[in-house]
């Protein structure tokens, strides 16, 4: 399994990412992108015939917690790291559409 | 065009709808799905936050235990298939309601797979099938102000769990969605796993339609109708979708794979074009969080605990305690009424009696109250009081809703209510006679009437009977007093 990393990979990844990118950007992703896959590849090497396909790094299961709250942030703390905001609210770029959620 | 969205476009048409829905179902446990933040509607906007649901550098997800047994629940009701193995999986997607760049949901390990939801259309039997239900987290809020080049964001709902439940496209009529949807609703409220408040937005629902000849078997390109809020804007939606994919086809046009909106202001859907509605959610699993595992018997334990869901309960309701069709499906219809008919006739076994006490009185006080009928905080014993003298004959069925106001404003046992206000029904029989006979001395023309057979002076006289003991009479007792005096 190789992928290939092409212009439009790029591209494709930019828009997903919600980023404008100039062509000397895209072409360091490019760029970036190989190697990444180029390091990851190596594991390619390893004989991995007959073993399952592992999802998680820990053996656990059922890491769970009791349905108790503890208390939020106050809204002054929630929206100090965020580069815009009209208390209590965070502002962003008015979203093209009018979707009210993205949830689906 | 306009007015004939109104009317159903496919009667009478060549095509028939091929529908599928993705419903919504906010869980009604108290803290989120992955931190430990409220849970509830209607918080001041960005309180119910965290470090985790901001989705904070470094700051990891904890899964809650009641969301998942919740959702089991919700899947073994609807007869899904539950592995013994399921896993959270990351979307991946940017939006402003969506803190960390992904949600996390379910992939290809979801709780549940298949199951089925029976339900009557227009009284015959019907089926939908379901694909499968997974567990996720909500997304955050976003809101717009005209002529404001922003938009404000709450995320309050954000990371708050969310059971998707998806059909097979068994549906074709916005009829049998909406028949669907409420079969849906009810069970999830008689599970107790959300309160299904659509205004509130914790049942909302995706459509995904498509037409094709009638009779065909294949499946045609389909446009999704995203995030409808009320049963009303769902039938609407499909409705405008259906006649807009007909009109379509019959200028010769294809019907374009997309994502699109419903405008309730211009009865419309709408295309989300342009590069937002591109989706490519490169999902793999989530390394933040464990599977979950049942083991059979956790399962079994489950299963058994569920209660009496709305099908069996209607069952229950006609065959073993005799009730009409119609008024045990309204009962079965508002689950509160449900649960309290049967905490009544544990009490009071007579269920016609309570059931018609519950259906009209009852549920005309909580209406006039805007809520429901566990809100108006009445004790089903003093209730079944109530039901009792009525069926004792100690007041008349009329009078008996003059008592139940006040029952609902004071705890004073109902039969010093009645007595208070003087309602007993007259008991004493020479009592009655002695106003029966008033009444027939100072009517003579309607008295004659009788004599001759006009039984409609009959009522004449009750009605003067009950007005003048200001409805403490029986009536039934009055006429029979009437015939008897009359006739002799």
């Amino acid at each position: 399994m190789s992928i290939e990393v092409t212009d439009e990979l790029v591209e494709k990844i930019a828009v997903l990412s919600r980023l404008d990118l100039t062509r000397e950007e895209l072409d360091g992703f490019k760029e970036h992108f190989e190697k990444v896959l180029e390091y990851v590849g190596e594991l390619q090497e390893l004989e991995t015939d007959g073993v399952d396909p592992s999802l998680f790094t820990s053996e656990a299961s059922n890491v769970l917690r009791s349905d108790e709250g503890t208390p939020s942030l106050p809204n002054e703390v929630a929206l100090r790291p965020s580069p815009d905001s009209e208390p209590p609210y965070f502002l962003v770029p008015r979203i093209i559409g009018d979707a009210e959620s993205s949830e689906n | 065009m306009c007015a004939e969205k109104k009317l159903d476009p496919l009667e009478n048409s060549a095509y028939e709808a091929v529908v599928g829905l993705e419903v919504h179902v906010q869980l009604n446990t108290r803290t989120k799905m992955f931190c430990r933040c409220e849970n509830r509607f209607g918080a001041e906007p960005n309180t119910n936050v965290c470090p985790v649901c901001l989705g904070w550098p470094g700051a990891l997800p904890y899964a809650n235990r009641e969301a998942i047994e919740q959702s089991l629940r919700a899947v073994l009701a609807c007869g899904c298939e539950v592995g013994e193995f399921s896993k959270f999986d990351r979307k991946n997607y940017y939006y402003p309601d969506l803190p960390k760049g992904y949600q996390i949901s379910q992939y290809d390990q979801p709780l549940g797979l298949g199951g089925q939801v029976d339900f009557l259309l227009d009284g015959e039997k019907a089926g939908v099938r379901l694909t499968r239900i997974h567990l996720e987290e909500d997304a955050g809020k976003n809101t717009h102000v005209a002529g404001r080049p922003v938009s404000f964001v709450d995320l309050n709902r954000a990371g708050t769990p969310l059971l998707e439940i998806v059909t097979e496209p068994d549906i074709s009529s916005a009829a049998e969605a909406g028949a669907f949807l409420r079969n849906l609703r009810l069970i999830m409220l008689y599970l107790g796993v959300s309160d299904c408040n659509m205004e509130e937005g914790s049942l909302r629902c995706d459509v995904n339609v498509s037409i094709r000849p009638k009779g065909a078997q294949h499946l045609e390109t389909r446009a999704e109708i995203k995030n409808l809020n009320s049963f009303n804007f769902i039938e609407k939606a499909l409705h405008y979708e259906v006649s807009r994919q007909i009109d379509l086809k019959e200028r010769g046009e294809e019907v374009v794979q997309e994502t699109r909106l419903y405008d309730p202001e211009r009865d419309e859907t709408r295309s989300m074009r342009g590069k937002e509605a591109e989706h490519d959610y490169r999902y793999f699993p989530e390394p933040d969080l464990t599977p979950v595992t049942f083991t059979r018997e956790q399962l079994e334990d489950i299963r058994s605990s569920l209660p009496e869901l709305p099908a069996a309960r209607l069952q229950r309701y006609t065959s073993e305690l005799g009730l009409e069709d119609y008024p045990a499906d309204l009962l079965v219809r508002d689950h509160e009424a449900a649960i309290f008919f049967d905490a009544c006739i544990e009490l009071y076994p007579k269920a016609r009696s309570a059931a018609n006490w519950i259906l009209n009185s009852l549920k005309e006080e909580a209406n006039s109250r805007k809520t429901g009928i566990s809100s108006l905080g009445l004790e089903p014993g003093r209730f079944v009081d109530l039901v009792k003298a009525v069926d004792d004959g100690v007041v008349s069925s009329q009078k008996g809703r003059e008592v139940l106001k006040p029952m609902l404003e004071s705890d004073k046992p109902v039969a010093e209510i009645i007595s208070e206000l003087g309602l007993e029904q007259i008991s004493d029989d020479s009592e009655l006679r002695e106003q029966v006979e008033k009444v027939l001395s100072e009517h003579p023309g309607p008295v004659e009437d009788v004599r001759a057979g006009k039984k409609n002076s009959v009522n004449f006289l009750v009605g003067q009977v009950m007005k003048e003991t200001r409805g403490k009479a029986n009536p039934g007792k009055v006429a029979e007093m009437i015939g008897e005096i009359l006739s002799a």
